[in-house]
């Protein structure tokens, strides 16, 4: 045909045009099967966060089911997000592609990176004991010593850090003697979020590692200070 | 005597009235073998010079001898200096006509003088021209006798007109009278200047007195002739001549300037008429164009009445109160391609997971679940969700291509489709 279509004839072209079309399918090989699937993963951990922040905000889960949920999507979230990093370099990205409207899960797997009670935890009636406590006071101890020898040894890489931040933190957390805004505990936590927004093979940089030492001998020696004295 | 009157201008009537009188025995004195040449001879004149006409009259002899005589009489025509003249002169046939030459004499009206010592013309009137006296019979004839006649008054008019000639336009007699102050300056050779008061070598007539080509009667003849012998200036009418000659001068002025003027009126009206048009002309267009827009309008109002009518029956049909109870909700609507089929069921999906998510935080948070379950449901769905979200995106995406598509298509149909 040359001539331009009537309009009633170009209405029914386009439909005969669009019948010889597919379906439109998510994947057309093996290859963008399994990225599609990893993309439902970290939706569904994400989803999943956000769901488990809001229903422990509304006080419809304890802390007891709260922090192991938590701490079991923080570590899936990070393993995932390392190994799609190449496909996913930005999770934000991802989320507003998907519209996931996820504030609460943003926060948590992405800025805080450890679970709300671990970041507020104030003292319990339970750590009133005295025996927790000494084998807190230990574990911080403990926890102090290994983590600013790492950094002396030059063990910089954030996935070796992290770890001891976290259980010195949690440690700290068990100590009934300490606030909630601990001077080391803020600065442990800050120190995590930043960790936290790094990538695990990535290492601090001697400022930041001198930093990072600096402020665990002070908030040790702060502690210290803190825990009661004999006389 | 019978005479023909001047108005009869047939030569007929002439014919008739010379039959009548030459045929009565004994009335004029002509030898009867020359009659035929004389009535001719009439005739031809009268035909030639119709100021002349026929006449019988009394004629007494210098012997004091009375005969009864034929004549020529009224005025021949003559030319001077471009102006035609009428003379009147009056043709005796004599007893022995036309053997012997006919007796011409002017007639000089009351107004009018002989002038004196003229060549050809004696005190009494007398007319002696060289035709006259080399008069052969039977050649010579009356026509060519006036015609000679007429070339020599034309070279020396033979009659003036008096100075006191009552006028009447006053305006003329004035010219006259320049006519004749002007003389003492001009070559006393001419004094025929005065002769003609209204045309003058000088100047040219500033009335609106009838040109005389056409031969006047006596009257005008009285006019013409004028005596150029009074050279007294008038003081007064020197004074009247200067201040005609004023005023006149004011006003061609007057209305030189005045021509001047509404001409330039005239044209700004011009311009004022051709910018007018043009503005009736813009206006003209303006007018166009706002009508063309009130019917552009009129029709989008009538197509946008009979959409709303088809929308109306449309509702009336399908809006009656039998109508919405047998109809299937979900299929009210029919996606009208595959790729709306498909974004349809993935939006619904996704949102009807939505649903049930919420369903779930109600459930929790009322204690129907444990958390262990809501979350591990929660995760599930969750993944479930994410397929049929991320296909809609693919779809949407899809959709708005073969859009694309299909505009690129209506401005250039591909020939290669089939239909």
């Amino acid at each position: 045909m040359a001539y331009p279509l009537h309009p009633q004839q170009q209405q029914q072209h386009q439909l005969q045009h669009h019948q010889h079309q597919q379906e439109v399918k998510l994947w057309s090989d093996k290859r963008e099967r399994e990225m599609f699937e990893n993309f439902a993963d970290l939706f569904a951990i994400i989803k999943t966060t956000e769901k488990l922040e809001k229903a422990y905000v509304r006080d419809a889960m304890s802390a007891r089911d709260y922090e192991p949920w938590c701490t079991k999507l923080i570590a899936q979230f990070r393993t995932l997000k390392n190994a799609l990093r190449d496909v996913v370099p930005d999770v934000d990205r991802f989320m507003a592609a998907y519209k996931m409207d996820c504030p609460a899960a943003h926060n948590r797997l992405l800025v805080s990176g450890i679970p709300a009670t671990v970041e507020h935890k104030s003292a319990t009636s339970s750590s009133f004991d005295a025996g927790a406590t000494a084998v807190a006071v230990a574990e911080c101890v403990q926890h102090y010593i290994t983590a600013m020898d790492s950094l002396k040894l030059n063990m910089v890489a954030v996935d070796q850090i992290h770890p001891l931040l976290l259980d010195l933190l949690s440690a700290l957390n068990r100590v009934p003697q300490l606030t909630a805004d601990f001077e080391g505990k803020v600065k442990t936590r800050d120190w995590i979020a930043k960790l936290n927004k790094m990538g695990a093979s990535d290492e601090l940089t001697e400022q930041q590692a001198r930093q990072l030492l600096f402020d665990l001998d002070s908030s040790y020696n702060a502690f210290i200070n803190s825990l009661p004295k004999h006389t | 005597m019978p005479s023909i009157s001047p108005g009869q201008t047939s030569s007929h009537a002439c014919v008739q009235f010379l039959n009548s009188v030459l045929s009565r025995p004994n009335a004029l004195p002509y030898e009867e073998e020359v009659k035929w040449s004389i009535r001719q001879h009439l005739v031809n004149v009268i035909q030639h010079f119709p100021g002349l006409q026929a006449r019988t009259a009394g004629f007494t002899h210098n012997d004091g001898r009375q005969a009864n005589l034929l004549q020529a009489d009224g005025t021949i025509p003559m030319y001077y200096q471009d102006v035609k003249y009428n003379i009147p002169v009056t043709i005796w046939l004599t007893e022995p006509y036309p053997r012997k030459p006919p007796l011409v004499y002017v007639s000089p009206t009351r107004d009018m003088i002989i002038k004196p010592r003229h060549r050809l013309v004696d005190a009494s009137g007398m007319v002696s021209v060289p035709y006259l006296q080399q008069w052969v019979f039977p050649r010579s004839n009356l026509v060519e006798l006036v015609q000679n006649l007429s070339l020599h008054f034309g070279h020396d008019p033979p009659l003036y007109s008096r100075p006191s000639t009552p006028v009447p336009s006053p305006q003329q007699q004035q010219q006259q009278q320049l006519q004749q102050q002007t003389q003492p300056q001009q070559q006393p050779q001419q004094p025929f200047h005065g002769m003609n008061p209204i045309y003058s070598s000088n100047s040219p007539p500033p009335t609106s007195a009838a040109p005389i080509p056409y031969p006047p009667p006596y009257y005008q003849q009285q006019q013409q002739q004028q005596q150029p012998s009074t050279r007294t200036e008038d003081p007064a009418s020197v004074f009247k001549r200067n201040a005609v000659n004023t005023l006149v001068a004011r006003v061609q002025q007057d209305v030189v300037s005045l021509r001047s003027s509404f001409e330039v009126e005239m044209d700004e009206l011009f311009s004022v008429q051709a910018s007018l048009n043009k503005r009736a002309e813009q206006l003209g267009k303006h007018l166009q164009e706002l009508q063309h827009e009130k019917e552009g309008l009129e029709q989008q109002l009538q197509l946008l009445l009979t959409n709303t009518d088809v929308l109306e029956t449309w509702l009336q049909s399908n809006d009656g109160p039998n109508a919405s109870g047998d109809m299937n909700i979900d299929e009210a609507f029919e996606p009208c391609d595959v790729l709306s089929r498909q974004m349809l069921e993935a939006s619904a999906e996704d949102l009807a997971i939505e649903d049930v998510l919420y369903s779930l935080d109600k459930a929790v948070q009322e204690g129907v679940i444990t958390a262990e379950v809501y979350l591990r449901h929660v995760r599930m769905l969750a993944r479930d969700q994410f397929f049929y979200r991320a296909t809609s995106a693919k779809v949407r995406t899809a959709q708005m291509q073969a859009q694309v598509a299909g505009m690129a298509a209506r401005a250039a149909p591909p020939p290669y489709v089939s239909s």
